[in-house]
């Protein structure tokens, strides 16, 4: 089944709607916003695990000096979210051990 | 590769205000920014649906300059970032895939600051941001950091994060600030005639605000404890002593599902550190600072400071700075003559002595009850790119450790993808408590490049191996 999308935004300008996909599901997004804003708006509060203790980590300091938003756009891994503006159809990927959003 | 008279790193005001006036003087210059949309992280923190009492007075100033910039035609380097500057006065940007190279006559820096947080069990939880983050989410896309969020740390800004999430419909669980009210009344009226009026003024406003919306507002209070199984889920807050840093009494558990902190802000001043500027350690806002005159001059002839690299201030001492810098640079390379710009430079440089004395009296009058180490024990992560925790790195300071550098070595602390920035301040803290020494600005920790974590490709593009 295919999940219903998502509207990232309370944002209701229709002109400027792009979609992205996030673990391959499709997001509903508009142009200029970043990526971190519609994550957490998406439910995704959670974009990595870390290395040697695995905790979750997410959006932090949304200004790109602590890199904990790192997720994986278009194959590129290490991209700070906080740091990218989403275009149409961009594929981004959080770590594969993430819990489902709420 | 680019050739210009004047490079400013840092689209903010100070920047701005430094690219406007450089250019009315009639220098050339290049402004460059890590964001996609000038303005700093005063504009990120602003759209046009604002609501009028969050809206900064500077903010006007700060838009006008932007239309400036067009008319000027100024070259606008935006979305990248700066990896390095060399004493052969050349600087290297990368937009992540390639290079870029810059040959200036002076350099303008004005890189801002971030946030300061106090490390505590679980502020690496998710959920847990800056308030800066916050507000950045709110005017971005209308989203908000969660449904019932606490806000915690010290000073104006998470009184303003509060007010500006409430009224975007979140609900605050509290407000916890860890100065308490007895210190924040006493020092606020001993420090009242630099304060002002407007600036007094607006806290009250928001004060008011949170009041009547029956947010309760814990005072010498701050988070110890943050848990939750993906997310923040329970946050612990508990009573700070004034005479005892480790006593913690009144705990009491909230339920939220976000968490925003800020116990002040840091200084962005490491291109300075790159270039083995002259530094000076500053007491009360705790901060390193590159030592400059009047007229924003370091010890290297060709470079310049502005706005919060040159020490905390805000956004109008920013405006101040940005144009004295761009003054001096225009009499440095022979644009304008001394003479002519005395009067005008006097007259930015005593605005900017009260603004800073403004500044100044805000931090005095908050002096929280605890250390910036108060909440954390010795488990509690301090790094958060490495994961070290404080017992790590307090096993090495207490070791043969003789140096900072023997200290990140030893343990990896400050050696992350954030290259120190969220960690720095609290390793210099741990050192002064154990050591009872403070940091000599000498003894600082070396910045090498690159300046900000890019991909190993961006070091091999050959433009840059050719020039």
């Amino acid at each position: 089944m295919i999940p219903k999308p998502i509207n990232s935004s309370i944002n209701n300008d229709r002109d400027n709607l792009i979609k992205i996909s996030v673990n391959g599901r499709i997001i509903n997004a508009h142009k200029n916003e970043t990526l971190s804003s519609i994550l957490i708006a998406a439910g995704y509060k959670t974009l990595r695990h870390t290395e040697y203790s695995h905790t979750p980590r997410g959006i932090y300091c949304s200004m790109g000096v602590c890199y904990e938003c790192m997720v994986t756009v278009n194959g590129q891994p290490f991209t700070r979210a906080c740091k990218t503006i989403v275009a149409h159809e961009m594929i981004v990927e959080t770590d594969n051990i993430i819990a489902e959003p709420t | 590769m680019l050739k210009t008279d004047l490079a400013i790193v840092g689209g903010g005001p100070a920047g701005m205000a430094a690219a406007v006036t450089a250019s009315e003087l009639g220098l050339k210059c290049i402004l460059i920014d890590d964001n996609q949309r000038l303005g700093g992280q005063i504009l990120s923190t602003y759209s046009l649906k604002t609501k009028k009492k969050f809206i900064e007075p500077e903010i006007s100033e700060i838009e006008k300059l932007r239309s400036q910039l067009l008319d000027f035609k100024v070259k606008i380097i935006s979305g990248v970032e700066l990896w390095n500057v060399d004493h052969s006065r050349s600087l290297y940007l990368t937009d992540g895939n390639h290079n870029t190279k810059i040959d200036f006559n002076l350099l303008v820096v004005a890189t801002g600051a971030y946030e300061r947080a106090m490390p505590f069990d679980g502020w690496t939880l998710p959920g847990v941001i800056t308030t800066g983050a916050a507000q950045r989410l709110i005017v971005n896309s209308g989203v908000v950091p969660g449904k019932r969020v606490l806000v915690s740390g010290r000073g104006p800004m998470i009184l303003k994060c509060a007010a500006q999430l409430l009224e975007s419909g979140v609900r605050i669980e509290a407000l916890i600030e860890a100065t308490p009210l007895l210190v924040l009344l006493f020092n606020g009226i001993k420090n009242s005639n630099h304060l002002g009026v407007r600036k007094t003024g607006q806290a009250l406003k928001y004060y008011r605000i949170l009041q009547k919306a029956g947010v309760p507002l814990l005072f010498g209070h701050a988070v110890v404890e943050a848990f939750g199984k993906e997310s923040v889920e329970h946050v612990v807050t508990g009573k700070l002593d004034r005479y005892q840093p480790t006593r913690i009494t009144n705990r009491h558990t909230w339920d939220v599902d976000g968490l925003c902190i800020s116990n002040g802000l840091e200084p962005d001043n490491r291109i300075c550190r790159l270039l083995k500027c002259k530094f000076v350690y500053d007491e009360v806002t705790e901060t390193y600072l590159p030592l400059h005159s009047n007229m924003m001059q370091t010890n290297i002839p060709w470079l310049l400071i502005a706005g919060e690299t040159a020490g905390i201030g805000g956004a109008a001492k920013a405006l101040v700075e940005g144009k004295l810098a761009a003054i001096q640079a225009g009499v440095a390379l022979g644009f304008t003559e001394q003479k002519s710009i005395v009067s005008i430079a006097n007259r930015l440089i005593k605005q900017r002595r009260s603004l800073q004395l403004q500044s100044r009296a805000i931090e005095k009058s908050y002096i929280p009850a605890g250390t910036l180490m108060t909440a954390a024990h010795p488990r509690t992560i301090i790094c958060r790119c490495e994961e070290i925790s404080r017992e790590t790195i307090s096993n090495s300071i207490k070791s043969e450790a003789k140096s900072l550098r023997n200290i990140k070595m030893q343990t990896r602390v400050c050696m992350g993808l954030c290259q120190g920035r969220m960690c720095e301040s609290f390793l210099h803290k741990e050192v002064k408590e154990i050591t009872g020494k403070s940091i000599e600005p000498d003894e600082l920790l070396l910045i090498r490049p690159p300046l900000k974590s890019i991909p190993l490709k961006v070091l091999a593009d050959q433009n840059i191996l050719d020039t």
